[in-house]
């Protein structure tokens, strides 16, 4: 093999060498993108991603001295874990008015996320318990009142996706 | 009788609160509310029909339980407790106990939870032997049955009936969206409370206990409902829709139901005022409730004043509130009583104290960790409320006290403490203005400008009197002086008050003088508290450790 032709082939075989490292670094950086907030999976019977639909007037307002729940209606988009019943959903979130990551407090602790406040059309990554009067003693404000909204679930976890 | 002197000066108090001599255009506001002759009435009306329980903030800051007269006199703080909160008191029918819940001192109450909040006490209705119920968190709002044989209480999972001596849960209701403040009806049917059921947000609603059915008595943002004694009517706070007081957000009222919802009527609402906590007597004829500038109550701050009125009377309406007046054209605008700082009222027409007096261990001991019900001593009732009606009508003193409000306010009551009335809502009259006042009570002097010289009245910044008491304990180690009565705790007579001077704050001095006699452990004059006092206790080397720091409006 001449010189020439040895440097030919070692300059492709770095070259491959190359590539197949970009492409190595590559799914590296996939495998460690963010995934799924892992609290997500260890929150709540059910995981569902899904779009707020809308915030009625007076749904959200802040009063210091109330703490209370609003109820807010979405569209789902996906469901990770466990079942909800229909493609629209009502869920109940705690003193909606906070960060999800300053919503507990004594009387309410298992509730949380990265989401810092509310906006219509936002996609949020959830997780749910079923029945929110079996995880919540207090004030309830809910515009849906009277469309029977069936169940009210209850957001013990929320995540902004997007939005 | 007053003096012409003191009554010269009280109308020119009332001239200088209402310059057109007193005809008031509006109703009176709570907030500015003093005792006319209508409320005058009402206060002698109710003065004797039993007692209110209630939290207030103590001189310490945290929150004990107090009783008064529906009136406002006699009041006394029953629990004495500064390690710990306590809250949420209810006679039982009988009003032979009363539960309530205590708290460390340093959690705040939550006036959305504080029906569950620490442990679930039950004492006796004079405080005597508090006794805990319920460890942290148990029983949350626990309602007296009408025999007091069981509770009901309320939590996530649903209402629990639950037998008092054995702590067995004895029956089960699905809880119907309730959520706070259960009450058991007087006829033992029916539990009313707070739910989210039966509207967009909360509202007051019955369960029937027989079938657990459910429905509402009146819907969005109503809450702290009680019932009447005939179980078939319930008083409720109820905001209504469409206010556009208070930043659009409207005030909270008191309103009255049928049980089935209907005949739904205003009972009191006042624009500025959140009125929450109605309380009707025993016999269905008044409602006590508070009312608040801020909303769950005031919790966080100290209370607000309490206020009683007549049903008969109602609907009330209270301040200016023009947009509530156009709404309710035939509502009154009194009498309505403005009663001490306090939180969640309630009633009870027994006599839980034979007299009116303090208790030796109550007020007396403000050090005391235990509270006044372990040092309780029983005092010569008769003795004592002989020697109050002694007293009775031996004219009026004048004085400055801690109001409602905050500020320093002039004060007159009989002198066994009854009948006392603000006469000013001065905020800054100020506690170091000197008064005297002889034997005869025919003139009073003041320090300082404005002072009553020549008859004039003063100014209200300048009329000002402040008292301090000592403990007959302390009082059998002095030698008696001429013209000076000395306590003698264990002749059996009726316990007089030693008098002597003490140090005010600034370094000015006064003097009581001789021969007034006082109820033993009891003050009979609203006192310079605090500062003025601490100053009396170390600054007074003729009588150590004899000044005793006195609840502030203790006396009625």
């Amino acid at each position: 093999m001449s010189l020439r032709t040895s440097r030919t082939v070692v300059g492709s075989l770095l070259l491959a060498v190359g590539l197949m490292a970009a492409a190595c670094a590559k799914r590296r950086e996939g495998a460690a993108s963010p995934g799924p907030d892992p609290e997500l999976a260890k929150r709540g019977s059910i995981e569902v991603t899904a779009r707020l639909i809308e915030i009625p007037e007076g749904a959200i307002f802040q009063r210091e001295l109330y703490n209370y729940a609003t109820v807010l209606k979405y569209q789902v988009l996906e469901v990770h874990r466990g079942r909800v019943k229909g493609q629209t959903i009502y869920v109940g979130h705690y003193n909606p008015f906070k960060p999800r990551s300053e919503a507990a407090d004594r009387r309410v602790q298992d509730v949380g996320g990265n989401l810092k406040s509310f906006r219509a059309g936002q996609v949020h990554r959830m997780a749910l318990e079923e029945s929110m009067l079996d995880h919540y003693l207090g004030g309830i404000l809910n515009k849906y009142y009277g469309q029977d909204p069936d169940p009210i679930y209850w957001a013990v976890w929320t995540d902004l996706v997007s939005g | 009788m007053l003096s012409p002197v003191l009554t010269t000066m009280l109308a020119g108090f009332v001239t200088l609160l209402h310059p057109d001599g007193g005809q008031d255009q509006a109703g009176v506001s709570l907030g500015e509310a003093r005792r006319d002759a209508p409320a005058a009435r009402l206060a002698e009306e109710v003065r004797r029909y039993g007692w209110l329980v209630f939290s207030a903030r103590s001189e310490r800051g945290d929150w004990d339980l107090f009783v008064c007269r529906p009136d406002g006199s006699d009041r006394r703080n029953l629990t004495r407790t500064p390690e710990s909160n306590e809250a949420a008191a209810q006679f039982s029918r009988d009003g032979r106990r009363f539960l309530f819940r205590r708290l460390p001192v340093g959690e705040p109450i939550d006036g959305n939870h504080y029906g569950a909040q620490g442990e679930l006490m039950l004492a006796g209705s004079d405080g005597s032997t508090p006794t805990v119920l319920g460890q942290g968190g148990e029983y949350p709002w626990a309602s007296w049955s009408p025999d007091g044989k069981q509770v009901a209480c309320l939590s996530v999972k649903g209402i629990s009936i639950v037998d008092v001596a054995t702590r067995q849960v004895v029956r089960k209701l699905p809880r119907q969206g309730f959520f706070q403040q259960l009450t058991w009806s007087p006829d033992g049917r029916w539990l009313s409370g707070v739910s989210n059921s039966f509207g967009a947000s909360w509202s007051v609603a019955l369960i029937e206990i027989a079938t657990g059915k459910a429905h509402a008595v009146s819907g969005a943002d109503c809450c702290t409902p009680d019932w009447f004694p005939d179980s078939r009517r319930l008083v409720f706070s109820n905001r209504p829709a469409g206010q556009s007081e208070n930043h659009g957000n409207g005030w909270t009222q008191l309103w009255m139901a049928d049980a089935d919802g209907r005949n739904r009527r205003l009972v009191y609402g006042e624009d500025g005022r959140h009125i929450y906590g109605g309380q009707v007597s025993p016999d269905g004829k008044y409602v006590v409730f508070t009312e608040n500038v801020q909303e769950i109550g005031d919790p966080r701050h100290a209370g607000a004043p309490m206020g009683l009125l007549r049903l008969a009377d109602a609907p009330i309406i209270g301040g200016e509130s023009r947009e509530l007046r156009k709404l309710h054209p035939e509502a009154k605008r009194g009498p309505v009583l403005v009663l001490p700082t306090g939180w969640e009222p309630c009633w009870t027409d027994a006599e839980v104290f034979a007299a009116t007096t303090m208790n030796p261990g109550t007020e007396q001991d403000p050090t005391s960790s235990q509270g006044a019900v372990a040092r309780q001593q029983p005092q010569p009732a008769a003795a004592v409320s002989s020697l109050a009606a002694e007293l009775h009508a031996k004219g009026w003193i004048a004085f400055s006290a801690l109001s409602d409000l905050g500020g320093w306010d002039l004060f007159v009551m009989r002198p066994d403490g009854s009948q006392r009335s603000e006469l000013t809502r001065a905020r800054d009259c100020p506690g170091n203005r000197r008064p005297r006042r002889d034997l005869a009570g025919q003139r009073r002097r003041h320090r300082k400008a404005g002072a009553l010289r020549g008859g004039k009245p003063a100014p209200l910044r300048e009329l000002c009197l402040a008292r301090w008491s000592v403990s007959a304990a302390h009082a059998e180690r002095r030698r008696p002086r001429p013209g000076r009565q000395l306590a003698n705790q264990h002749d059996g007579r009726p316990h007089v008050r030693h008098t002597g001077r003490a140090w005010y704050e600034h370094g000015s001095r006064a003097e009581i003088s001789p021969g007034q006699r006082w109820s033993e452990g009891r003050s009979l004059a609203g006192l310079g508290l605090g500062a003025a006092l601490d100053l009396c206790r170390d600054r007074s080397p003729h009588h150590p450790g004899t000044l005793i720091q006195h609840a502030p409006t203790v006396l009625g």
